[in-house]
């Protein structure tokens, strides 16, 4: 299988404090994305999840390009950005639809409906009429009447305005959707009927869809596999089966655990270190009930525990009911290679 | 027992539209009450006016005591120092309910305006002994910082040791964990269980999360469409829930689905706008086991072991 998407070692910067701030010696930047590698197939959903400020939405949008990246390469069907300006971004803009996260947000309160949905045409050279047309078969495939072309945002629901974030995502038949907290907000019946209108565009088209979430109930459901973040480093990934039957990183452990899954460890104690200051070896350690001399010096390699199931970990499938980590069988060789 | 907070028939009437409609429960001390229902269900609007926080234009019938004093017969000025000091509430959105330019320790102080017998520092060593029990560390360091200075789970954290600050007797908490990421809110949820004990009296916690609802409730009040459908003890509610909407609810929640599908359940339809509500029952229109006696006569709340609910075939399932 070819992928449709490949990110590897991708490293986002944004630049940090004031001129004071650099005078007492703080970093310039704040790293955001710290080399991050991704594959995302035809027609596949990979959930991101991870805490607040684990650069979910942050990966989204570099993903898109809406963020410049520092170093690293994406590739979207077979095309490839390694730098900053590149001519690559706006044909690759064309193939990937964006669902941002507050759909009230997102549209424009005093523009139509129609001319929202159908502004990804206009910037691409598309006539009036084409877009009318369009504008009414995009309003039909997210299950809203025509009769919305005509409104404004603040005449529909959340839900509605939510189908409306879907429609303009369609619009130029992307290859790949990044939806970023879809369903945050939405009552659980309105919530499935979103989820349920994903699915189908997806049966239909084979799009490709990043599920950027920090719901894991919602993920189990509608992704294939999910990748877990943590201080801007993907810690584990597998098939979504896999990471709730046998989650390998304490991290993940935990966040399944925050979800009530009976018999886990309890959850998290203690904030998410700064960025500024991300703890020197694994990044998890100063909140890890595993974490050991190890943990504390060594940043984890990746390690490969099985088909598609990636993690960062010294200790990986450990738990904290054992008595110590290095008590446990030595755990095979780290692989270095990347599948 | 005394219930601190007793609705008696209570219907909220925004101009000729009437919201909410005869709403009737009491919650007795010391427990923690979930309200649950949908957007549009009335849950705002009841809590705004157990808050006496209802815009103008809004009219409220019906009675609604606080520890035994009617709301509605108190004038504006008790009303105001009733919220002050018996009724306190925490938003779901902790960075709107606290001032970004004022630092966190004087807000705290602030919050205590209505403790007159206390001196400043008191109310500032009262403050900052409140941080630290909500688990927050350093408080020291904390009373000084302003709000954007804290992370999300952190500043709820603050909201709430600020609710907890005048001691009330109803604390409402409005969505308290919608705006946090899962781990946070569940240390949200935990600090709010600790904390129950600090509250002498009750809790009424607005959410349209089952799952906080089961964790953190004793009671359950189920709303639609501005009525109240379903009502009791959680694990008679949820465990045998009586009103097929509580049946729906439930079955929509993707964490209680055991099976991972791609397919997920709603409930079909739309809720009835309150300006044109349908005959019978107000949930006939969207019930999946609506009989010809839903349209035509509207059921009343009826006791079904330890829970009540309004549907005609309540019990038989």
């Amino acid at each position: 299988m070819t992928a449709l998407l490949e990110v590897n070692d991708l490293v986002v910067r944004y630049p940090s404090g004031s001129l004071m701030d650099r005078l007492r010696g703080e970093p310039r930047d704040v790293t955001v994305l710290d080399g991050v590698s991704l594959t995302l197939g035809p027609g596949e959903t990979l959930g991101l999840v991870g805490e607040s400020g684990s650069g979910k939405t942050t990966l989204g949008r570099a993903i898109g390009g809406l963020t410049p990246m520092a170093s690293g390469s994406i590739t979207l069907a077979g095309a490839s950005a390694t730098g900053e300006k590149d001519g690559f971004w706006r044909e690759m803009r064309r193939n990937v639809g964006f669902m941002f996260q507050d759909p009230m947000a997102a549209l424009d309160p005093r523009m139509r409906l129609a001319a929202s949905i159908t502004e990804p045409l206009a910037v691409n050279g598309a006539g009036r009429a084409e877009r009318r047309r369009r504008a009414g078969e995009l309003l039909a495939e997210v299950g809203l009447s025509p009769d919305f072309a005509g409104r404004f945002p603040h005449q529909i629901s959340g839900g509605q305005a939510r189908r409306v974030t879907v429609a303009r995502a369609l619009a130029l038949r992307p290859k790949l959707v990044i939806a970023d907290e879809p369903t945050a907000g939405l009552d659980l019946s309105v919530q499935g009927e979103l989820l349920n209108l994903l699915n189908a565009i997806q049966a239909a088209s084979a799009v490709s869809f990043l599920f950027i979430t920090h719901n894991l109930a919602v993920a189990r459901h509608v992704t294939d596999r999910i990748a877990v973040m943590y201080l801007g480093r993907i810690v584990e990934s597998a098939r979504t089966a896999e990471i709730f039957a046998r989650p390998a990183h304490p991290y993940t452990r935990a966040l399944l655990s925050a979800h009530g899954r009976p018999g886990a460890p309890p959850p998290l104690k203690g904030e998410v270190p700064s960025l500024k200051r991300r703890p020197r070896g694994c990044a998890f350690h100063t909140r890890c009930p595993l974490a050991a001399e190890l943990c504390r010096r060594e940043a984890p390699a990746e390690r490969i525990l099985g088909p598609l199931h990636q993690v960062r970990c010294h200790f990986p499938l450990a738990t904290a009911g054992d008595a110590a980590p290095h008590a446990f069988p030595a755990p095979p060789e780290p692989a270095r290679s990347t599948p | 027992m005394a219930a601190i907070v007793d609705l008696r028939d209570v219907s909220i009437s925004y101009g000729n539209v009437r919201a909410v409609r005869g709403i009737t429960f009491a919650l007795e001390r010391g427990r923690v009450l979930g309200l649950v229902g949908e957007s549009g269900s009335g849950k705002s609007s009841l809590v705004s006016a157990m808050l006496a926080l209802l815009p103008k234009g809004a009219s409220v019938e019906g009675r609604i005591a606080l520890d035994g004093r009617d709301l509605y017969a108190l004038g504006e000025r008790e009303r105001r120092a009733l919220r002050g000091r018996e009724m306190a509430t925490v938003s779901q959105d902790p960075f709107t309910a606290l001032n970004p330019v004022i630092r966190i320790g004087r807000q705290l102080v602030e919050f205590q305006h209505r403790l007159t017998h206390l001196s400043r520092g008191a109310k500032r060593e009262r403050a900052r002994e409140m941080i630290a029990r909500v688990g927050i560390s350093d408080p020291a360091v904390r009373m000084e910082q302003y709000p954007h200075q804290l992370s999300g789970g952190l500043r709820q954290r603050v909201a709430i040791a600020a609710a907890l600050l005048v001691q009330p007797k109803l604390l409402i908490a409005d969505e308290p964990t919608t705006a946090l990421d899962a781990t946070t809110e569940a240390e949200v949820i935990e600090i709010i269980r600790d904390m129950r004990g600090e509250v002498d009296g009750s809790i009424i916690l607005v959410t349209h999360d089952m799952g906080v609802v089961g964790r953190l409730c004793d009671d359950v009040a189920v709303m639609y469409a501005g009525e109240l459908v379903e009502s009791g003890p959680v694990e008679a509610v949820l465990g045998h829930p009586q009103h097929p909407y509580t049946r729906a609810l439930l079955a929509c929640d993707p964490a209680r689905i055991e099976t991972p599908s791609r397919h997920l359940p709603t409930i079909p339809g739309t809720v009835p706008s309150p300006a044109a509500l349908p005959g019978g029952c107000i949930f006939s229109t969207r019930c999946p086991s609506v009989q010809p006696v839903c349209r035509v006569d509207k059921p009343v709340r009826i006791g079904i072991g330890a829970s009540h609910a309004a549907c005609h075939f309540a019990g038989a399932a």
